[in-house]
């Protein structure tokens, strides 16, 4: 008897809706392989999955942000400045890769950090905030790149970025184990749950006892850690800083997160999605300089991206309410 | 009756603005023997003219509380389609007429996916901004080199010549100034601007048409827009792919210091006009005073910082008293 | 035309919320040209007929008459058009906007601009008509709350409202604007308005009202003709006078004694108006009931003691330790924990399975080893449906398929699965149907027989009568007193929350 009303609890819905990306990444890839020869080649491929491979580092504390409803619009600033800043501590302070970059994390860390206090402590809108520190991040960029000669930079900062283990970039493996270990954490530990319980629900969570706070804070800094870290090896990757590096990349973050299934409103998405979305939005680049479309058409196909997805998860998410 | 005066200007939304603008251009004045120069100050109001056109329309959907971060956007595409026309052979009033009538309609896209899409400004004008700065560079790398140039006579007039030693484009700002103030002052519908953003819930249960107001003003905001980089192009006499970019960002700033608040309900054209002139007179001030003019974004971007903060805590303050947090 | 006697007149009205009776059969009438009172506690009803005379409901049946002309549409704007302006406690006002700007929003069809001087003159008029100081051109969010409410019944007045109706409006008020409101409202009345006016501060209510008509869960009781004749109690006994032996609820015999251990205790705490000086204790294995009408601060207050709202004084002891920081994590820690009211306000995860929601305060301690552990998870949320009978069809749906008294228990479970010593509750029943009450009443009654001590602040009386060993009482912010258990009765509860209180010292 015990049993039988066991079971009968615990019935799941499976909702298809949560697994829409695979179905548009599949689709997509088939599309793709279909009508083009060069799309499904090794050489393609691979480096598609290279470049989101740096990219995707940027998307880790931003997905943390957006989970709990928040946003920094910043990334992209920060994942230029820091290869700048980097850039400017060797050349000029003649540091080695190592102190440099620390250090640039350390900087970048902190910023977050303060940023999230702001929005934190005076409950101000995380969108606003960090629309200002995006200006404020590039400026500061801009203004340190004029201020040294960029040159090619050194090999050894030149191989960070082409650091390979067993044939394959080490950022890949990196991805693949961070994408691995970061969503089971987020599914299964107890710490992570609770962004999930902050996004759904901050006064609630606040109600029992969830320092919501606190880990608002600590997502702010991982955004801008995790930004600077993958523009240290972005810039690594083209040898040399450049001021226009990560220009626009929150918008490929948002449009990412959202077609993979998050909401701007909190609460949803994780880091299997966030990867998942950001490879279809590099597939959908990819195939679209296959197709030899100018890159300015691309730009204006991913605001068009952008603004269809908002739309239908508002459409979606406001039927729940 | 002096102080009646002044106390009816401490009320004004635009009192900071207006303050701070003046106190920085008499810091120029006293500290730049360049300032008075005839060179500068034609070249401030090439600076202030078109952006103050802008910041007419940015403030008029600030102040319904909300904002367009595409402007730069489509300043930068009707300067480069109307030098496009031009370029082709175009008749003068027709290829401005055409752009400016493209930059209305972009403004009604962006009014009806925020009003009736219900998608939030942020990612509505965020992605128009991109989508049109996209077309931008496709105009400029298809069929032509980096600029447009050649433009008829009568355009470059238009755009350069002096009346009282004065541009027509400072004119035309003073006259949509005067107009737009004379709008949100006295008519019905600029009063019921700010019923709508100062209490949405408020002016909807009176009957007032929320959606209506804010598809108008997103389509003024992109006319406004258009018409300011009409005027550009025929004061700089060429058109590069870059026009526009990133003005966004300066225009909001200069709306929110001349008394708009991200909240919506307030913000004034005077506002407007002195918040932009406070932006432009502190570019002015890098390059008067050999600053690197890159700190700009430097500065703009912690002035928004800090107008957030202001703002925020006003209202958490607020919010504390009528014990809602 | 004869003019009718009676402006409005309400005609068996009934309104249903689901299973909630809100109105049943009312029927009064409002006469020309005098002030009328509504009275009851809440939810007797009063709110949801305010909205059906402002057109934002439609009645379920029954009819509205206005000066002889029955209501067709129910609908805020035509509501207005028949004279009807509502002027609620929540003042819908334009703080960046001029007064005359708030008084007049609306174009007069002659003109194309503003006629700014016009408005002017005419604020000045309508006005000095009624006595009234106020400066047309002053901004409405500088302005003191007395003033904009002030300026809120100029409005209506100038839309030729015949009948202005008041929900609560001296609850922002001082002494002294609360008495020139009402002189104000005494020569609106002179002048022909019709008011009605909603409260239950028995005092004002005998001052100002020509009639009184009583409501009492949802029904009419009475209309009292305030003269020589009308006592305070005859009104407070017909707010409460139930039948007892036909009521549900059956009085309590407490079993707590006099000098058990005190476990928690709230000292002096105050905000602004709305908590002055507020102190309660509990003691260990009683449940404490707080009762306040609107407006006497019961809900500020028991979001303050949590942490949950910011405070200007007042600490809290648990166990006579004083608990220096006061926020919500510090509280479940010492073992207290918060039973919202407004399930949609704070309290359940609409859009995470009822497991989620049960586990969300315990959720470091469900795990294997480091991990969360789905089956320590379930078998966790199925002790709760079992432990209280929680009807779903599986503890993977979201709260929003659950009906109003599952939603509550599963709060309930959010709730205990802390363990708590204490447990504060804000309105435990509210918006569920009558056998949902009486479970969730009977549930909170053994959660005390083991050993928890409970703080239940509510504005259902009779369940709380039922429910409590002692009844904290308050009024205008202040607790106006205890009463013992041997002492409680719902007449001896409002006495306390509807008198005037007596100010010590100044």
């Amino acid at each position: 008897m015990e049993t039988i009303k066991k079971n009968q609890y615990l019935h799941r819905k499976f909702q298809i809706g949560d697994y829409t990306i695979l179905f548009l990444i599949a689709g997509l890839f088939l599309l793709l392989t279909l009508t083009s020869s060069t799309f499904c080649t090794h050489d393609n491929l691979y480096s598609l999955l290279y470049g989101v491979s740096i990219q995707f580092f940027a998307v880790i504390g931003f997905t943390l942000l957006i989970i709990m409803g928040e946003i920094d619009l910043a990334v992209g600033s920060m994942y230029g400045l820091s290869g700048t800043l980097v850039g400017f501590c060797m050349t000029v302070w003649k540091w080695k890769l190592l102190p440099s970059a620390l250090l640039v994390l350390i900087v970048c860390a902190l910023f977050g950090y303060l940023v999230g206090t702001l929005v934190t402590k005076f409950k101000l809108n995380s969108m606003m905030v960090t629309l200002g520190s995006l200006s404020f991040v590039s400026g500061v960029n801009a203004v340190v790149f004029n201020s040294f000669t960029a040159v090619t930079y050194n090999a050894e900062y030149r191989s960070l970025a082409k650091f390979k283990i067993g044939g394959i970039h080490w950022t890949i493996l990196a991805m693949i184990a961070i994408v691995v270990v970061l969503e089971f954490l987020l599914q299964k530990t107890p710490l992570m749950k609770k962004y999930y319980y902050i996004g759904n629900g901050p006064e609630t969570a606040r109600l029992y006892g969830i320092k919501s706070d606190r880990y608002k804070r600590v997502a702010f800094m991982l955004s801008a850690l995790t930004s600077a870290i993958g523009g240290i090896i972005a810039t690594s990757r083209i040898t040399h800083s450049d001021v226009l590096t990560g220009n626009g990349l929150e918008f490929t973050l948002i449009t990412a997160l959202v077609v993979a299934g998050a909401s701007l409103a909190g609460g949803r998405g994780g880091i299997l999605k966030a990867a998942l979305g950001m490879l279809f939005i590099a597939m959908l680049a990819n195939g679209m300089t296959i197709y030899r479309i100018d890159p300015f058409i691309q730009q204006v196909m991913q605001g068009i991206v952008l603004i269809v997805a908002v739309y239908l998860d508002v459409r979606m998410n406001s039927k729940k309410a | 009756m002096l102080k009646r005066a002044y106390q009816s200007f401490r009320k004004q939304d635009s009192f900071f603005g207006v303050l701070a603008s003046a106190a920085f251009f008499l810091v120029l004045a006293v500290f730049s023997p360049y300032f008075f120069q005839t060179n500068n100050l034609l070249s401030m109001q090439a600076l202030i003219a078109p952006r103050a056109i802008m910041a007419i329309g940015m403030m008029l959907v600030v102040i319904i509380g909300m904002f367009d971060l595409s402007v730069g956007s489509v300043m930068g595409l009707a300067g480069i389609l109307c030098g496009y026309l031009l370029s082709i052979g175009v008749a003068v009033p027709l290829a401005i007429l055409l752009s400016i009538g493209v930059g209305a309609l972009i403004g009604l896209l962006n009014g009806f996916l925020v009003a009736v899409c219900n998608i939030i400004p942020l990612i509505t004008t965020i992605g128009t901004m991109y989508i049109f700065r996209g077309f931008c560079e496709m105009v400029m790398t298809s069929n032509l080199a980096m600029s447009l140039t050649g433009f008829p006579q009568s355009f470059l007039d238009f755009g350069s010549m002096t009346f009282l030693g004065v541009y027509p484009m400072l004119w035309i700002m003073i006259a949509l100034l005067v107009v737009t103030e004379f709008i949100l002052k006295r008519t019905y519908f600029g009063r019921r601007l700010y019923y709508i953003g100062g209490n949405p819930a408020s002016a909807r249960s009176l009957g007032f048409n929320v959606k209506g107001a804010t598809i108008i003003c997103f389509v003024a905001s992109g006319t406004l827009a258009a018409l300011a980089g009409v005027l550009s192009i025929a004061r700089f006499q060429s058109a590069s792919r870059y026009l526009g970019q990133g003005l966004q960002m300066d225009i909001l700033i200069a709306c929110i210091i001349g008394g708009g608040s991200l909240m919506g309900g307030k913000g004034d054209m005077k506002g407007a006009f002195f918040g932009t002139a406070f932006v432009a007179l502190l570019e002015n001030a890098f390059n008067l005073f050999e600053i690197n003019s890159l700190f700009k974004s430097v500065v703009v971007g912690a002035a928004l910082i800090l107008v957030v903060l202001f703002d925020g805590y006003v209202h958490l303050k607020k919010m504390r008293e009528l014990g809602k947090v | 035309m004869q003019q009718n006697e009676n402006i409005l007149e309400v005609r068996d009205i009934s309104k249903s919320f689901g299973a909630v009776h809100a109105l049943r059969n009312v029927s009064f009438s409002i006469r020309r040209g005098e002030i009328h009172t509504l009275l009851g506690e809440n939810g007797a009803g009063k709110s949801t007929l305010i909205k059906v005379l402002s057109g934002e409901h439609a009645p379920d049946s029954g009819s509205i008459v206005i000066d002889g002309e029955p209501v067709k549409t129910f609908h805020p704007l035509t509501s207005r058009a028949a004279g009807i302006t509502v002027v609620h406690q929540e003042l819908s006002i334009f703080e960046n906007l001029t007064v005359y700007e708030n008084i007049f929003p609306y174009r007069e069809a002659e003109h194309k601009l503003i006629p700014k001087k016009q408005l002017i003159e005419k604020v000045q008029k309508a006005a000095a008509r009624f006595d009234l100081e106020i400066d047309p051109e002053a901004r409405m969010g500088d302005l003191r709350l007395s003033v904009q409410q002030m300026v809120e019944i100029l409005r209506a007045l100038t839309e030729n409202a015949k009948i202005v109706l008041l929900d609560e409006p001296t609850s922002g008020l001082n002494t002294q604007e609360a008495e020139n409101l009402m002189c104000i409202l005494k020569r609106l009345r002179d002048g022909g308005i019709t008011i009605i006016y909603i409260s239950h501060r028995i005092s004002e209510i005998m001052e100002i009202s020509d009639r009184v008509t009583v409501l009492r869960d949802g029904t009419y009781i009475n209309t009292f003709v305030n003269d020589e004749h009308l006592t305070e109690n005859m009104l407070i006994s017909s707010m409460v006078g139930r039948d007892f032996e036909k009521s549900i609820y059956s009085k309590k015999h407490s079993t707590v004694p006099a000098d058990a251990e005190v476990i928690f205790e709230a000292r002096n705490f105050s905000k602004g108006k709305s908590v002055i000086d507020a102190s309660l204790s509990v003691r260990r294995g009683e449940i404490m009931g707080v009762f306040g009408l609107e407006g006497s601060g019961t809900y500020e207050f028991s979001r303050m003691m949590f942490g949950l709202h910011a405070r200007d004084a007042g600490s809290v002891f648990f166990e006579g330790r004083e608990i220096k920081r006061l926020t919500p994590t510090a509280m479940i820690q010492q073992g207290a924990i918060f039973l919202n009211n407004n399930r949609k306000d704070a309290g359940l995860l609409f859009n995470m399975s009822v497991a989620d929601n049960m586990a969300l305060p315990v959720i470091d301690r469900l795990t294997k080893g480091a991990f969360l552990s789905r089956r320590a998870a379930e078998d966790y949320a199925l002790s709760f449906v079992n432990q209280f009978a929680i009807v779903l069809n599986s503890i993977y749906d979201k709260p929003s398929s659950l009906s109003g008294g599952n939603q509550q228990k599963v709060m309930l479970s959010i709730c205990l699965g802390t363990k708590p010593k204490f447990l504060i509750v804000n309105e435990p029943t509210r918006g569920i149907d009558v056998g949902a009450k009486l479970e969730i009443l009977r549930l909170l009654n053994e959660i005390v027989k083991t050993g928890v001590s409970v703080l239940c602040f509510s504005s259902d009386l009779p369940e709380l009568v039922t429910l409590s060993d002692r009844i904290a009482v308050m009024n205008t912010g202040r607790v106006a007193g205890v009463i013992d258990c041997d002492d409680i009765s719902e007449n001896s509860v409002m006495q306390l929350a509807a008198m005037d209180v007596v100010e010590k010292g100044a």
